[in-house]
């Protein structure tokens, strides 16, 4: 029989049938014994003798009973659940000690759940593809033009997919939206992409029902089939089995549905709608850089040497398409890695932050422990006597430690499941794959070892220090003075661990707060209280050009006649970017040709109604737009303050000059062929985010630039802006029933969610600082309070002496506050070493801001000096009488 | 992590071993009268103290070289009687052979001046 199998044997015997077991073995001694007495007395020995002489031939039973308890298998086991339950009897003889315990590291436990759940989801968990590590994503980049991510010219990426010994598949993409509820049913817009035929291969994606696109799919704009996603399907359609092959209405054109994607397939960006591209390749310019491409590598093709093979063949097009690809480089990425740059700074940062928060709180516990055990000398001291072993002795405290941490890391793991729904709800919109948040294995893993981790972490020092014992000292000591000199450096060097940690936290969290502020004292030239936004776009075939700016004006007519409301606009590009989407045109201005510097494209804004009063863009100089700037009349431009200084000269300079309007790219008809006059100069807005700075924005009249059907309406009111939603709507409707509105927020909001992540990593980093701070504070005055107890005696003597109060106090102040201050100037300089890592998440404040370092310094040592102060006043007002005859 | 028990030697450890696999190679025995049958056959050189032999009992039963079952001793008591196995037989085998191994080996060394 292989050993194993008898060892598990003999394990389950001995565990299960101990009682059993046990009586065996007595029964075994005690025949022994009468044996070796009957054997003596045969030998002519007396009984009592012989009895007396068997005992010491055995030796002790018990003794012997132990020795053989040893050999057996599971003998281990046996003495962890003692230990274990002897463990729990002490936490709760000490309920307090074990509530504050548990509610630590529950707390930090928890804390650190929810943020490697986010980190899990975001970051660590593969997209839900097939061999999704293959999937790459491919971006441009233009270093000499000061580019360094941008979409793809979709003639450049025919080059790129000729590769076939590299790529799969590859395939290009452009999002847009896609009206629905022209054929009778609610009007919506949804997020439509269109994909070349490569995209479901790409991301080896198979229908639920129906098929995916073949190349006979495309067949030019507009298109005839379409794709929809499991939830639209469900959501709009019923769940109609028969769906494939039906016709529907999708911004006004008909498709046929030909599949249903599986549920949860919403790429890019929670599309609904997928359909041809309908690129045409013979008027696609090279340098219309609007495409997003993604791509499959074969297998055993890696991504660098796909880097190397499309670098090459860019250069390749730089010097064949020199007029249009000067200077363009690509740049290739793991489609996972290009989701979540935005965020992986922040979440890693978060991250490292309550990492830390864990590290002080490990470090409370452990002084607490450490405390605790100084008060159980005596019972550790009875064990050693009795024969416990260093290593037992060190068991049992471990034991103990573990235990805690277990608990804790059941409570924390409880609580991350809930923090995790609240961090959820606290993040913006469209943050990346956080449908892939959730509790699984991983975080399961986490939150298990990260508890164990503690459990031996804060458990090690004090088990350490407790199995030191000198046995004899710690019993003559009677357990009251019989501090060593190692357990209070080791408590010190804790509370200095504490202090810096918290420090470090503290300045991540001041930089973060500070660069907050800043971004809200950013002005973004337009004042966004009481604003009201939505979007509108006009679908359906009767509307034409001409009917887009009518309705417009009808409409803000109307909204305008509305009680409370003082102006009304729209425009085809907001400020701060609410549709994440913005549109750029280049300017000649008359008589000369741009210089370099000015020739960047300018952000360009259709405008009607009183848009500049609606978001209070100052006039610099001339006049905003006015009725008469209509279609027959002059036409006219107006221009920022930074287009006026950079092409002009200034404001005043610019006006009744001259310039002419061009689109985006070369070789299609969009270029205006006739002048504009500047009739007025305004105030600079933020136009991607409140970041950004310097962009050239120049603006023209609806009326004399009428092909956008849609606009991002502004309206200010005297009240809450929020309550006119519902007016909006019934007004829209009321000229149109079908029409949609999407977008609805107020503009505070839009500038809210235009910072972004960076709003909750602060907030968050706050949280976990406080709460750094806190628990340092707590065990700064643990610690404090501890050593006043222990030094009674001592005060009490001094003061016999003629110490006074005032001694006594500076005393223990001195005493705290050293060990403060070294923590803190250790912390300083952990922290100059570490605030560079969030050094990206910093906006206008330097990593190592000195006035943040200060204040933080000094709000740390505010907090020693508070927690040091109460224990020290108490030291101060003891009775030397009591405190020399006490104990 | 546990605490191990003084053990004897390497060598002491694995004689007595053999020699309670001796002792029972002929039969079955209680505890004692193992201790009895050793001293015995090793003409009183060893004299098996209760402390060593019953640990060793017990660790070679779960080892299953032993199996205990329970009977009348001679003076009809209740005792524990050990026997060996077909496990125990091969390790008798086996670590006859390496004692003799090693014992041929130190005479040899020994006999050299």
């Amino acid at each position: 029989m292989p050993s194993f199998v008898s060892r598990t044997l003999a394990l389950c015997r001995n565990l299960f049938r101990r009682t059993a077991v046990e009586q065996e073995l007595s029964a075994e001694l005690a025949q022994a014994f009468e044996f070796l007495v009957e054997t003596k007395i045969r030998d002519g020995t007396s009984r009592s003798e012989a009895r007396r002489l068997a005992v010491i031939e055995l030796g002790g039973v018990e003794q012997l009973k132990e020795e053989i308890r040893e050999v057996r298998a599971g003998y281990n086991l046996e003495a962890l659940f003692r230990d274990a339950r002897f463990g729990l009897r002490m936490l709760l003889k000490t309920p307090g000690f074990t509530v504050v315990a548990v509610a630590t590291l529950g707390l930090s436990i928890g804390a650190n759940t929810a943020i490697f759940s986010l980190v899990n989801g975001v970051l660590l968990r593969p997209l839900p593809f097939p061999d999704a590590e293959r999937i790459i994503y491919i971006e441009g980049k233009n270093p000499a033009a000061g580019i360094s991510e941008s979409n793809v010219s979709y003639l450049d990426f025919t080059d790129w997919s000729q590769q076939t010994d590299l790529f799969a598949s590859t395939a290009a993409y452009w999002t847009g939206e896609a009206h629905l509820g022209a054929d009778g049913g609610e009007p919506e817009r949804v997020p439509r992409a269109g994909v070349t035929t490569g995209f479901f291969s790409v991301l080896g994606v198979q229908p639920a029902l129906g098929r995916t696109f073949v190349p006979e799919d495309d067949k030019g704009w507009p298109q005839t089939v379409a794709i929809i996603s499991h939830g639209l399907w469900k959501r709009r359609f019923g769940s109609d089995p028969a769906i494939v092959g039906k016709q529907v209405q999708m911004s006004s054109m008909p498709l046929t549905i030909i599949g249903v994607t599986p549920p949860g397939f919403e790429y890019p960006e929670q599309t609904q709608i997928w359909v041809p591209s309908a690129v045409n390749l013979s008027l696609e310019p090279r340098d219309n850089r609007v495409w997003s491409a993604i791509a499959r590598l074969n297998p055993g093709v890696d991504l660098k040497q796909a880097q190397t093979r499309l670098s090459a063949i860019n250069a390749r097009l730089d010097k064949q398409f020199h007029e249009t690809n000067k200077g363009w480089d690509v740049v290739l990425s793991t489609l996972q890695e290009r989701l979540v740059r935005e965020v992986k700074p922040s979440l890693l940062a978060l991250l490292g932050a309550v990492g830390f928060v864990l590290l002080i709180a490990c470090a409370n516990v452990a002084n607490l422990l450490l405390a605790r055990s100084a008060a159980r000398q005596k019972e550790i001291a009875i064990r050693a006597a009795m024969g416990a072993s260093r290593t037992r002795v060190l068991r049992q405290m471990l034991t103990e430690s573990i235990l805690l941490s277990a608990i804790g890391g059941v409570a924390g793991l409880l609580l991350g499941i809930w923090l995790t729904d609240v961090l959820m709800s606290m993040l913006p919109e469209g943050a990346p794959r956080l449908e892939q948040v959730g509790i699984d294995y991983r975080v399961l893993t986490f939150a298990l070892g990260v508890s164990a981790l503690t459990g031996i972490l804060f458990g090690i020092v004090p088990a350490l220090q407790a199995s030191k014992l000198n046995v004899t000292s710690a019993l003559k000591e009677g357990g009251r003075s019989g501090e060593g000199h190692r357990r209070t450096s080791a408590r010190s060097l804790l509370l200095i661990g504490e202090v810096a940690l918290s420090l470090m936290l503290l300045a991540g969290a001041g930089l973060l707060i500070k660069s907050f502020l800043r971004l809200q004292e950013v002005r973004p030239g337009f004042n966004a209280h009481n604003v009201l936004t939505a979007h509108l776009s006009l679908q359906g075939p009767n509307y034409k050009p001409q009917q887009y700016v009518e309705f417009f004006r009808q409409l803000i007519e109307r909204l305008e006649a509305e009680p409370g409301v003082q102006a009304v606009g729209g425009s085809v590009n907001l400020p701060l970017n609410p549709t994440g989407y913005a549109i750029g045109r280049g300017f000649i201005p008359e008589g000369r040709p741009l210089t370099v510097e000015e020739s960047k494209e300018a952000m360009f804004s259709t405008v009607t109604g009183d848009y500049f009063r609606a978001l209070q863009i100052p006039l610099l100089s001339g006049r905003f737009f006015e009725p008469r700037d209509n279609a027959d009349g002059p036409k006219v431009v107006i221009i920022n303050e930074t287009t006026a200084k950079r092409v002009f000269g200034s404001p005043a300079a610019a006006i009744g000059k001259r310039l002419s309007v061009w689109a985006a790219f070369r070789g299609q008809k969009r270029d205006e062929q006739f002048m504009r006059e500047i009739v007025g100069v305004v105030g600079d807005t933020k136009t991607d985010s409140l970041t950004g700075q310097g962009d050239m924005q120049i603006y023209v009249p609806h009326a004399q630039d009428s092909q956008w059907n849609f606009m991002g309406l502004v309206i200010r009111t005297a009240g809450d802006p929020a309550a006119f939603a519902r007016t909006l709507r019934r007004e829209v409707q009321a000229l149109d029933k079908d029409q949609p509105i999407y977008n609805v927020h107020t503009y505070d909001d839009v500038v809210m969610n235009s910072l972004g992540t960076r709003r909750v990593s602060m907030q968050l980093f706050t949280v976990f600082a406080c709460a750094a701070l806190l628990l340092a504070a707590v065990g700064i005055y643990g610690v404090m309070a501890y050593s006043v107890t222990q030094r009674t005696q001592e005060i009490g003597i001094r003061m016999a002496l003629g110490a006074q109060k005032s001694d006594v106090l500076r005393l223990v102040i001195g005493q705290g506050m050293t060990l403060a201050l070294i923590g803190v100037i250790a912390g300083l300089a952990g922290a100059f070493a570490l605030t560079r890592v969030i050094a990206n998440l910093l906006f206008d404040v330097g990593a190592s801001d000195p006035l943040t370092f200060i204040a933080i310094s000094l709000l740390l040592i505010f907090v020693s000096l508070i927690a040091c102060y109460l224990p020290a006043r108490r030291a101060a007002r003891l009775n030397p009488t009591v405190a020399l005859t006490e104990n | 992590m546990s605490i191990r028990r003084n053990r004897p030697t390497e060598l002491l450890q694995g004689t007595l071993d053999l020699l309670i696999l001796k002792a029972l190679a002929h039969g079955s025995l209680h505890g004692l009268a193992i201790a009895h049958r050793i001293e015995q056959i090793t003409n009183g050189t060893f004299e098996v103290k209760p402390g060593s032999l019953f640990p060793a009992l017990h660790g070679m039963e779960e080892a299953r070289w032993l199996v205990a079952s329970w009977g009348e001793s001679q003076n009809r008591r209740k005792a524990k009687f050990y026997r060996l196995t077909k496990t125990g037989l091969r390790q008798l085998e086996k670590e006859t052979s390496d004692w003799r191994r090693v014992s041929s080996a130190i005479a040899a060394a020994l006999r050299t001046a």
